[in-house]
């Protein structure tokens, strides 16, 4: 996860500053040293943030019904997704059984998201599908 | 006929994605409970997670900060992960986090004036809200870091006897009144 950044200084050294700053100096004279129960604990520490970050991943968020297939398949500004919009907001919003399909679609399109950027067969899947209603929608738009 | 059939596919995909979803809800409902979450992070949206961040203004620092969440407000909340043996926060944890506030607000994030401290003990996990510094004592902090790795000041001492007991310097470190090799 280190990475090298020529004169950069990096967090966790000006955190250690506030620490003790002998320690600051005599690791860049004698470089970084470590006791077994430092070692250790680095360890579990380190252990622990990997399986915090996949968790979080996981689930440490609540849904972004922001996330939109077309958005991942075609683009934020592609045809094909203006076309998506505007059938969202000329058809499906304007009757009682649009509106229940968008909250699902909302509801289910991060999965399907997540599942596509997993998965290129689902990706594969799905794409024709999404051609498919694209089509149609432009042809009734 | 080909209508019939993406149709048929379309409508078992939202039944598989149904359960799938249900299964995702239940795994995070024990996830924020096991976690003990804030509610204003449960509520809000992950961003990033172990990213390598960098700035060049309004000094040459990096990092790579644990979490990053958008709350409600809008405003992005950073959250660090401490393993320790007691539910502590320092001072240097809260000075690491705000080098990563100021590199977010750089890039043109925008940030809340606090940050949550996710420490993990043997009796379980804590978040500690804690208010961070502002960018001048951030660079007051990384000014006086340049200067002590550049040899152009003398460093202080450690403030508490108790923090050299444990210090992997000790051998190379000149002061007596503190290390434990003195007292031996």
């Amino acid at each position: 996860m280190k990475k090298k950044a020529n004169g950069f200084i990096s967090a966790t050294k000006i955190a250690q500053r506030s620490f003790c700053e002998k320690q600051l100096v005599l690791d860049e004279q004698y470089g970084r040293h470590e006791t077994d129960i430092q070692r250790q604990r680095r360890e579990r520490g380190d252990e622990e943030h990997l399986r915090h970050h996949l968790e979080a991943q996981r689930y440490g968020s609540s849904r972004d019904s922001r996330c939109f297939i077309a958005t991942e398949l075609y683009g934020p500004v592609a045809k094909e997704t203006e076309q998506l919009r505007l059938f969202r907001d000329r058809y499906l919003q304007r009757s009682y059984l649009g509106r229940i399909f968008t909250s699902a679609y909302y509801k289910l399109s991060p999965t399907v998201v997540r599942l596509m950027q997993r998965y290129p067969l689902v990706r594969k899947i799905i794409k024709p599908i999404i051609n498919w209603i694209v089509k149609k929608v432009s042809i009734n738009g | 006929m080909a209508e019939a059939y993406y149709l048929a596919i379309v409508c078992l995909l939202i039944l598989s994605l149904y359960g799938i979803d249900a299964r995702r809800r239940e795994k995070r409902r024990k996830f924020i409970l096991k976690e003990r979450m804030p509610a204003e992070l449960s509520e809000g949206q992950l961003i990033r997670s172990e990213h390598y961040i960098r700035t060049e203004v309004p000094r040459k620092m990096h990092g790579t900060l644990d979490q990053l969440y958008r709350v409600l407000s809008g405003l992005h909340v950073l959250v660090d992960s401490k393993t320790r043996d007691k539910h502590q926060v320092f001072m240097k944890d809260i000075v690491q986090v705000s080098v990563y506030r100021i590199i977010l607000i750089r890039t043109g994030v925008r940030m809340a004036d606090y940050a949550y401290f996710r420490v993990v003990t043997p009796d379980g996990i804590e978040y500690h809200k804690r208010t961070l510094l502002d960018e001048a004592q951030v660079i007051d902090e990384f000014d006086r870091t340049q200067t002590l790795i550049n040899g152009k000041a003398t460093p202080s001492n450690a403030q508490h006897k108790a923090m050299c007991m444990s210090c992997p310097q000790q051998i190379n470190c000149d002061d007596w009144q503190f290390s434990g090799r003195h007292q031996s």
